[in-house]
């Protein structure tokens, strides 16, 4: 190939790039892809799997070859613009596309077939696909990730009437009757300026106007007047309920965009794409859609050769040459795949001195880059064309995609060789070339109609005036023949981007991959980077002709988004830190400036892990904060424990059913440790319920389960329960909880002059006054020593904690992390939800029937209560296990066994070392593990097995006495 | 997104409310306990779910939708 | 990078008080829950329910973009969002509460998000700088 600029570079806006090495002369803001054919480069990519040399084939986003770096990622040359310093390299090859390694593998193409990995590499059974997959996965793939962190894109919501996918002549059409109709119309557009194909073809005119003057006066006028022209800018998807996502690469400096258009009524426009044609070598750099040629020669006035020969099988190819003369390249020969020629198209052509060739089809291409092309006569006759250049043009493809994506139906045309879409589809109709309506009168008339339509489904009153009229482009896009010869042979490629080609598709129909799902997954083809728009209609006429059937029988394949390609940024959030939310306390700005280790924890609590000292470890730091709660005083933020009030006069009555504990007889003042169970009567969640008057409770449910107990106290008041009359509140965030807990605790509150009710018994609350705000004080906690549980409103939270901390310090406090909790709550044998209570376990399993009061009429999980207690054997029960070596910390999730080789009986679910025990201690759930105690078990470890006696599931104080004193 | 046509804000986007499809019934007997734990009809076509909208008014919802086509139905 | 079309400012301390009543109880209450609302400021009477001044955090947002930085992350149309408008909503994982004001809008939501939504509207701001 030989391309060269049509208009000649002016220095003032002449940039240099670099291109796999080469520095080259570019013009700003034009196309990677423009730029290489205008400085004569051919070879701008290497195929997928085979590594062959290839050109630039398509324009836009239906270009299948040219995966190129740019540091940002791997982006099509297409859509990369020419900026000051650009540098790109080829994807797929090294070091460049002109030379490439792994071209070798081409000469192996032919051992290469449809489905050759799996037939190569499996072996029987699949064996050996291990061995040989780190191999193949390296090999395969394009591009590299980008050093460089994303750039930012930003996600934007917006609400239209009617929105108008693709500003060609049906699309301006439609939003122009839109936008007449008073309707807030959005205009998306994937190229640099509104007009589609009347920017290729100065012959086509509506009104009295050049058509690509009309389409950006419309666009300017319509933008003026209010509505949204968003150019450069591609629908990637469409979704039920009227939802289009639409990625806009801005010119400039402003993010990327990805567009969520939700619109009443929606108009596709997208128009349709030329089909390659399928003979051998077909992907030769050199060999490109004629449309592709002729936009570059109009849009970006760069030529593709200096001699070119087109080699069509329809009408309005021949517009698209002649077209392609006007502008100024040179095309020698018309290869019309079909017999009897148009005398008008043929004569305009012969006036342009191009040679027609009417009845031959092109059997393969010559060089690399082409450097001619065979051609075969019905009676076998070859002819053989120099050329620098083939323009392929096998008929329409219409561009189905967004209208097949939420579900719309297609239905195969006859005349257009292609599928098309059955009416409307959600409030989604199509319009123009897309919907097989490609002659520009009658995409105009189409779109207008659509528009009109779409604004009426938007509720407004259509805008009675008449379609635009068209002239020129009368020339019928349909082909009288298909696009695949029936000489194609050899590397007479279908799907450019997977590197597919006929033969490969014929060996998979004769293999028995003869629908067209199994093809598609069988040969890969259409599950490139153009999703099937350039391959689909081949493979499927390939197909057709195996099995001697029609395509419409055939069927088509399933279109899904994203319609072109778009960086994985787009969609997943470039906010770093924020796409998960981190909550925080009161006191977190304390614990970070106390310099805790902070973990993330449920519900996405950010939490200290604990506080180490200089030069203290884990380990050290979780012993000694221990040890104060133990031996002194400890203190820790227990805010994001889930809360609620509920109150009422049902109050009492509605606890009594969503909760297994009956808390109607509690009386004021108190708290009881209660079990909330699921109703198949495994555990759900624990917590502290207290009573603050007879209609109040004060309800405290487990961080990780707060959201999922709101949700399912909601469910029992609206659903299962609408008898009863409460209000329900969570006020998880209202009040901060301070746990002041050891035995020097009680004189810590006394000393920081907190108030503390000198009553208040082990489960008691009492409501008092610290700086004129109302707070809460509890006797309770999760550590088994006396312990004080301060609720107070979360701002106040600072200045008392601070108060506690200094009071404590000659008491020897220490702030305690949750790896000290963890601990604490471990020597206790406290349960934890999510670790003992795994969703499996009843109450009885874990030692908490003394929880459950069944001799009540009826509550949430007592059915199935009643039912496990006919057959308690089997049951996952919590024990206790000592480690054989005491020093020794069993893995928590570490599988125990009876004795070796057994099967497995149970797990650790919490481990750790217990300077209060004195030794190692685990809690386990194990396969009627009370009935195993004293007895020795086996524990299965990534490295061997270690043994382990069975004990009771308390390793400290087990009579309470510490914490109730 | 779909939107879920939401009685007391308007449609808003599914991801705003949590689908617990035919819901979990609150069984008075053992008798037939493991159909009303864990038996559901999944009726292809015109169904009665219950949604939660959690991001909203956090009123659960009995919505019918069609599970074939995914519509809600009036 | 500071976009003069809207500025963000946190508001309160402020008195909210959450109360029961199955019909709104004021103009700018904001239902949370069925037969729930939030009174804010000089409607909130603590007597009259349940003082939940320390569940929230507020942002004043405003200036003419003001709901093209809402757009980044809230699915509503806020075109539409007219005096008067208040809803509950999702913003991320976030549920926000969202009142539409003479200027632009305030925004709540639970206090242990603050920081989040404070950093999420810093980067909105940011990113709508120079226009959409």
């Amino acid at each position: 190939m030989s391309g060269y600029r049509l208009s000649p570079l002016v220095p003032a806006e002449t940039v240099e790039i670099e291109f796999d090495g080469l520095r080259l002369p570019a013009r700003r803001g034009e196309s990677l892809a423009a730029a290489l054919m205008a400085n004569g480069i051919s070879t701008v990519a290497r195929s997928f799997k085979y590594h062959r040399p290839r050109g630039l084939l398509g324009f836009g986003s239906w270009e299948p070859n040219a995966a190129v770096e740019t540091g940002e990622g791997t982006e099509l040359a297409t859509n990369v613009r020419v900026t000051e310093g650009l540098r790109a390299r080829a994807a797929n090859c090294w070091p460049w596309a002109r030379f490439d390694v792994k071209s070798v593998l081409g000469a192996f193409g032919a051992l290469m077939p449809a489905g050759f990995y799996y037939k190569t590499f499996r072996g029987p059974g699949g064996r050996m696909w291990p061995l040989f997959e780190p191999a193949i996965r390296r090999a395969a793939g394009i591009g590299r990730l980008p050093a460089r962190a994303a750039p930012d894109t930003v996600k934007r919501n917006a609400h239209c009437d009617v929105l108008v996918v693709g500003a060609g002549a049906a699309g301006i059409a439609a939003a122009l009757a839109a936008h007449a109709s008073g309707a807030r119309v959005f205009l998306v557009e994937e190229g640099d300026a509104p007009g589609g194909r009347l920017l290729d073809r100065s012959d086509l005119r509506v009104g009295h106007e050049v058509g690509a003057v009309w389409a950006r006066r419309s666009a300017e006028e319509m933008t003026t007047s209010g509505a949204r022209v968003l150019l450069r800018t591609a629908a990637t998807g469409r979704y039920e309920g009227g939802l289009v996502v639409a990625y806009e690469r801005p010119a400039g400096d402003r993010p990327a965009c990805l567009w969520k258009i939700r619109a009443r009524a929606i108009v596709l426009a997208t128009g349709a794409i030329e089909r390659p044609l399928v003979f051998a070598d077909n992907d030769r750099p050199g060999v490109v859609l004629l449309a592709a040629a002729l936009a570059y020669a109009a849009r970006s006035r760069v030529a593709i050769g200096r001699h070119a020969v087109a080699v069509v099988n329809n009408d309005a190819a021949y517009e698209d040459v002649m077209a392609l003369v006007r502008e100024g390249v040179h095309v020698r020969h018309l290869v019309d795949m079909r017999g009897n020629p148009d005398a008008r198209l043929a004569a305009g052509l012969s006036g342009l001195g191009v040679e027609l060739h009417a009845g031959f089809a092109p059997v393969s291409a010559m060089g690399c880059p082409v450097y001619g092309l065979r051609i075969a006569g019905a009676g076998g006759a070859y002819r053989d064309l120099a050329c620098d250049a083939v323009l392929m043009s096998g008929g329409s493809t219409p561009l189905v995609h967004l209208h097949s994506h939420a579900g719309g139906r297609l239905r195969h045309s006859e005349e257009l060789h292609a599928f098309v879409p059955v009416g409307a589809h959600d409030g989604a109709r199509s319009a123009g070339a897309c919907n097989g309506r490609a002659e520009l009168a009658a995409a105009l008339a189409d779109g207008h109609a659509a528009g009109s339509l779409a604004a009426t489904e938007a509720g407004l009153v259509a805008h009675g005036g008449g379609a635009p009229v068209g002239s020129g482009g009368t020339a019928s896009v349909h082909p009288s023949a298909g696009a695949v010869p029936e000489v194609a042979r050899g590397k007479a490629f279908v799907d450019f981007a997977a590197d597919v080609t006929v033969a490969d598709l014929r060996l998979a129909a004769r293999e028995g991959y003869d629908s067209v799902e199994l093809l598609k997954r069988y040969t890969t083809t259409g599950m490139a980077v153009d999703q099937g728009r350039i391959a689909n209609l081949s493979a499927i006429e390939i197909l057709a002709q195996a099995r001697g059937a029609a395509p419409g029988d055939v069927g088509t394949t399933t279109y899904r988004p994203p319609f072109v390609p778009l960086p994985f940024v787009a969609i997943a959030d470039a906010g770093g830190a924020l796409l998960r939310p981190s909550r925080t306390t009161t006191l977190t700005a304390w614990h970070e400036a106390a310099g805790a280790v902070m973990y993330e924890s449920g519900a996405n609590w950010r939490r200290p892990g604990y506080y180490p000292r200089s030069g203290e470890g884990l380990e050290a730091a979780v012993r000694r904060e221990c040890r104060a709660v133990r031996q002194a005083v400890g203190i820790y933020d227990s805010s994001p424990l889930g809360k609620f009030e509920i109150s009422g006069p049902d109050a009492a009555a509605f606890l009594d059913f969503v909760y297994a504990t009956r808390l109607s007889d509690l009386a004021p003042g108190r708290g009881r440790y209660a079990l909330q169970l699921h109703e198949d009567g495994r555990l759900f969640d624990d917590g502290i319920v207290f009573r603050l008057a007879p209609d109040r409770y004060f309800v405290t449910t487990t961080t990780g389960n707060a959201d999922a107990c709101h949700q399912r106290f909601e469910y029992c008041r609206q659903v299962l329960r609408q008898d009863l009359s409460i209000g329900l509140l969570n006020v998880t965030e209202q009040w901060a909880d301070i746990v002041v807990c050891g035995p020097a605790a009680r004189q810590t509150i006394a000393d920081a002059g907190l108030p503390m009710p000198e009553r208040l018994a082990f489960l008691g609350m009492a409501t008092c006054r610290i700086a004129e705000r109302g707070v809460r004080v509890a006797r309770a906690g999760f550590t088994g020593e006396l312990s004080f549980e301060y609720f107070v409103p979360a701002n106040a939270a600072p200045e008392i904690w601070t108060r506690l901390l200094e009071a404590g310090r000659r008491h020897g406090i220490e702030p305690v992390g949750s790896e000290a909790n963890h601990v604490l709550r471990i020597e206790k044998g406290f349960i934890s939800v999510g670790h003992e209570a795994d969703g499996i376990c009843g109450p009885d399993d874990l030692g908490l029937s003394f929880a459950v009061h069944a001799d009540r009429p009826d509550f949430v999980g007592r059915q199935a209560l009643l039912r496990d207690r006919s057959s308690p054997h089997g049951r996952p029960q919590l024990v206790g296990l000592f480690a054989r070596d005491p020093g020794f910390v069993l893995p928590e999730g570490a599988a125990v066994l009876r004795t070796t080789g057994d099967r497995t009986r149970g797990y650790v679910t919490a481990s750790c070392h217990s300077e209060a025990a004195g030794r190692s201690v685990a809690l386990a759930l194990i396969e009627d593990g009370r009935s195993l105690s004293g007895q020795d078990v086996t524990l299965a470890l990534a490295d061997g097995t270690a043994g382990a006696r069975v004990v009771a599931p308390v390793f400290y104080d087990p009579r309470g006495e510490r914490q109730r004193g | 997104m779909r939107l879920v046509p939401c009685p007391h804000c308007g449609p808003r986007e599914a991801g705003e409310f949590v689908c617990l499809g035919e819901g979990s019934t609150h069984p008075v007997h053992a008798d037939g306990l493991a159909d009303a734990l864990y038996t559901r009809t999944n009726a292809k076509g015109p169904a009665e779910e219950l949604w939660w909208h959690k991001f909203g008014c956090r009123r659960w919802l009995r919505l019918r939708r069609n599970s074939a086509s995914n519509e809600f139905l009036p | 990078m500071a976009d003069p079309c809207v500025t963000v400012r946190p508001i309160g301390p402020e008195r909210i008080v959450a109360v029961f009543d199955t019909g709104r109880p004021g103009p700018d209450a904001a239902a949370i829950g069925p037969d729930t609302w939030l009174m804010i400021g000089g409607d909130a009477d603590v007597a009259a329910g349940i003082d939940v001044s320390d569940s929230y955090a507020g942002f004043a947002v405003t200036g003419p973009s003001a709901a093209d930085v809402f757009a980044q992350g809230i699915a509503l149309d806020l075109d539409r969002a007219v005096a008067g408008f208040v809803a509950r909503t999702r913003l991320g994982d976030v549920a926000v509460l969202l009142w539409r004001m003479p200027d632009g809008f305030v925004v709540r939501c639970e206090r242990s998000y603050a920081d989040w939504l404070a950093a999420w509207l810093a980067r909105a701001v940011r990113l709508s700088a120079g226009g959409i």
